[in-house]
């Protein structure tokens, strides 16, 4: 059996707002195998940036928090450590790139600075003049001139700005690096050659990816994984062929499939999923899917169903037992 | 950043002339005689009339403001009506007094205010921030003669820690500064966490945290230097309130600074001391918000690049 370098078993994450509790991520399991790249899918609000902020422990203080699970990052468990553990690994063995390269970098510090900072703050050993040595490298690989690293982040592109921030991210080579979206604000034609990229380098770093998106084709092109993620569970999971390939599928699954345009097939009309996800304060008992679920069966309204496994593909709906 | 400089030292000169001439028809039109305030009640009409000749009063009144305005610009700000000195001396003898206790209330404004705002935002809702927020609005709402007349009571009168009155050492500037600086100090507080607060929410903060940098390190070299801009506002323009502050709290502390001496002026009618107080306290204002703005500059490359290089 491969080695994890991620496994999230149980997850619990709630935030606590004015108008209740929010049952963010309820009870997720999952699991990201060496070297591998997982795609994590699912609508708006399903908790796909909740699950990886709970991994960097960077939930909003005092509002955010774990009730219950563990997460093994790598095989030792990182659920419980204290702050300033978790600052050794940030960016480190785990970073993060999010969503919006626009406002993700500090306006008032150039990015040569920013990128360094990384290295300073975890590979001090190396010193002044080799950290230096390392930011042009890096830019030279995410294709930055070098001589731009006393520049500051609003003299660049968006696209410019994402590559600095893969930069920061890949600059102590991580075993984990979390992608919240990483190519949405950008335009097709350089979100593209972003992903490229950060693939590339993933390969030579043999850095294990997390891809947050909601682009069925980008999955398809760039992940080896998958993860369905609704109102905070994982209902379906497997390699890119047992989610891609027809056959045994969570409703919810096929409704996803069917809700983007299909170039092979002569379908006139798109058929996205009726209703709205659930209100992450009150979620229906059962399954939480079961409102929207056009094979819903009466055990589906009050029983939360178990995951069905068939060899890596995992499934968690009454209709598979 | 020169050409910048330049530009906008040449750009006080329109200013300086809008309120000169202001300043001047203002003392012209006023009612009240400078040739009977300078004689006194029992001068005779043929003595005021040769005085007024002499000091050419008589004169239209755009001529005098053109007259005035070109010895202004040869250096030349006339006589003092009231104290028959030359004005220059009399202004300068007294600016820097006035100067340097704004200038020691910034520095005691800045020295608390903006480690008080910064404990208040980090430590927010708790105990400390509490109080001093609490303290942020007494201060707000005490007149600050009333402060400075309960500093001279308690401090001076009652335990004989601080000179009441007069300018002879360090001393004497500690209460004139609470006392000019204290309102301020409390929007200063109030500003500095009210940014601390919208900033540690940007999203750059969090890159900052996901890199693995330490609270300090986010509070200070992420936090604080963007939430300077703002700050560094606030304190320019308490300059300027802190100058007017400084005529009510010169006379409660008996210290010769301009203050007093722009109100007697206005009192007597002496126009060219008037015109000089006025026309100094304009420059010093516009060198001040250049200032700020160079310093914005400094903390900010953003604005830096639309100075152009
Ligand atoms: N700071 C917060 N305070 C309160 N509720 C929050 C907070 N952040 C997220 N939530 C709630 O948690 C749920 C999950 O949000 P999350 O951001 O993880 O979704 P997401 O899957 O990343 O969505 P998207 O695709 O839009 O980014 C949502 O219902 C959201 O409203
Ligand atoms: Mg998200």
């Amino acid at each position: 059996m491969k080695k994890k370098i991620l496994e999230i078993k149980d997850l619990y994450v709630e935030y606590i707002t004015e108008d209740g509790i929010v049952h963010a991520v309820n009870g997720l399991n999952l699991e990201l195998e060496k070297g591998q790249t997982l795609g994590l899918v699912g609508e708006t609000g399903a908790g796909k940036t909740t699950t990886v902020l709970s991994i960097m422990k960077l939930l909003p203080e005092q509002i955010g928090r774990i009730t219950k699970g563990t997460i093994l990052l790598d095989g030792n468990n990182i659920t419980d450590l204290r702050e300033t553990e978790m600052q050794k690994l940030r960016g480190n063995a785990v970073s993060m790139i999010f969503q919006d390269p626009m406002t993700s970098l500090n306006p008032v510090l150039s990015v040569g600075d920013q990128i360094a900072e990384v290295l300073e703050l975890h590979q001090a050993e190396l010193g002044k003049k080799r950290i230096d040595e390392r930011v042009d490298e890096i830019l030279d690989m995410v294709g930055l001139q070098k001589e731009r690293k006393v520049e500051y982040p609003h003299q660049f592109s968006g696209g410019m700005k994402q590559r600095i921030v893969i930069a920061m991210a890949l600059a102590c080579e991580p075993k984990l690096l979390l992608a919240d979206e990483p190519t949405t604000a950008l335009d097709v034609t350089i979100q593209a050659q972003v992903l490229e990229m950060m693939n590339r380098l993933k390969d030579t770093f043999s850095t294990s990816m997390m891809l947050i998106t909601h682009d069925l084709g980008v999955v398809a092109q760039t992940c080896d994984s998958v993860a369905i993620m609704y109102a905070g569970r994982v209902i379906e999971q497997g390699t890119l062929k047992d989610i891609y390939t027809a056959g045994r599928h969570h409703p919810y699954t096929i409704g996803l499939f069917n809700s983007i345009p299909d170039l092979t097939k002569d379908t006139k009309r798109l058929s996205p999923i009726k209703g709205l996800m659930p209100d992450p304060i009150n979620l229906p008992n059962g399954c939480a899917f079961h409102p929207r679920c056009p094979e819903c069966l009466d055990v589906c309204r009050y029983e939360m169903p178990e995951e069905s496994c068939y060899g890596t593909h995992k499934i968690r709906c009454h209709l598979y037992k | 950043m020169t050409r910048y400089i330049i530009k906008r030292i040449l750009a006080m000169i329109p200013v300086l002339l809008g309120i000169s001439f202001v300043i001047f028809t203002i003392m012209s039109l006023t009612p009240g005689d400078p040739a009977l305030a300078i004689l006194g009640k029992d001068a005779t009409p043929e003595a005021l009339e040769l005085l007024r000749e002499d000091m050419g009063l008589n004169e239209h009144f755009l001529l005098r403001y053109a007259k005035y305005m070109t010895n202004a610009f040869r250096g030349d700000f006339g006589i003092s009506y009231s104290t028959r000195t030359p004005v220059f001396d009399e202004v300068f003898s007294r600016y820097p007094n006035t100067l340097k206790l704004s200038f020691f209330s910034i520095i005691f404004m800045v020295v608390l205010g903006i480690p008080i705002g910064i404990v208040s935002a980090v430590k927010k809702y708790s105990l400390i921030d509490s109080i001093s927020m609490i303290g942020a609005l007494l201060l707000t709402s005490i007149p600050g003669f009333w402060l400075g007349l309960m500093l001279i009571l308690q401090l001076s009168l009652k335990y004989r820690l601080l000179p009441a009155i007069g300018i002879d050492s360090w001393k004497n500037y500690i209460m004139p500064c609470i006392t000019l600086g204290a309102a301020d100090l409390a929007i200063l507080v109030r500003i500095t966490r009210s940014n601390m607060l919208e900033i540690v929410r940007q999203d750059y903060i969090r890159t900052a945290r996901a890199k693995g940098a330490g609270k300090m390190r986010v509070i200070f070299k992420h936090t604080l230097r963007n939430a300077m801009l703002p700050i560094v506002t606030t304190i320019g323009l308490c300059f300027g309130s802190l100058l007017s502050g400084a005529i009510i709290v010169e006379s409660v502390f008996g210290m010769p600074g301009v203050g007093t001496m722009i109100i007697n002026a206005i009192r007597a009618k002496d126009t060219p001391l008037v015109m000089a107080s006025v026309l100094f306290f304009t420059i010093i204002i516009g060198l001040i918000n250049l200032i700020v703005d160079i310093i914005y500059a400094i903390i900010d490359p953003r604005v830096r690049s639309s100075y152009g290089g």
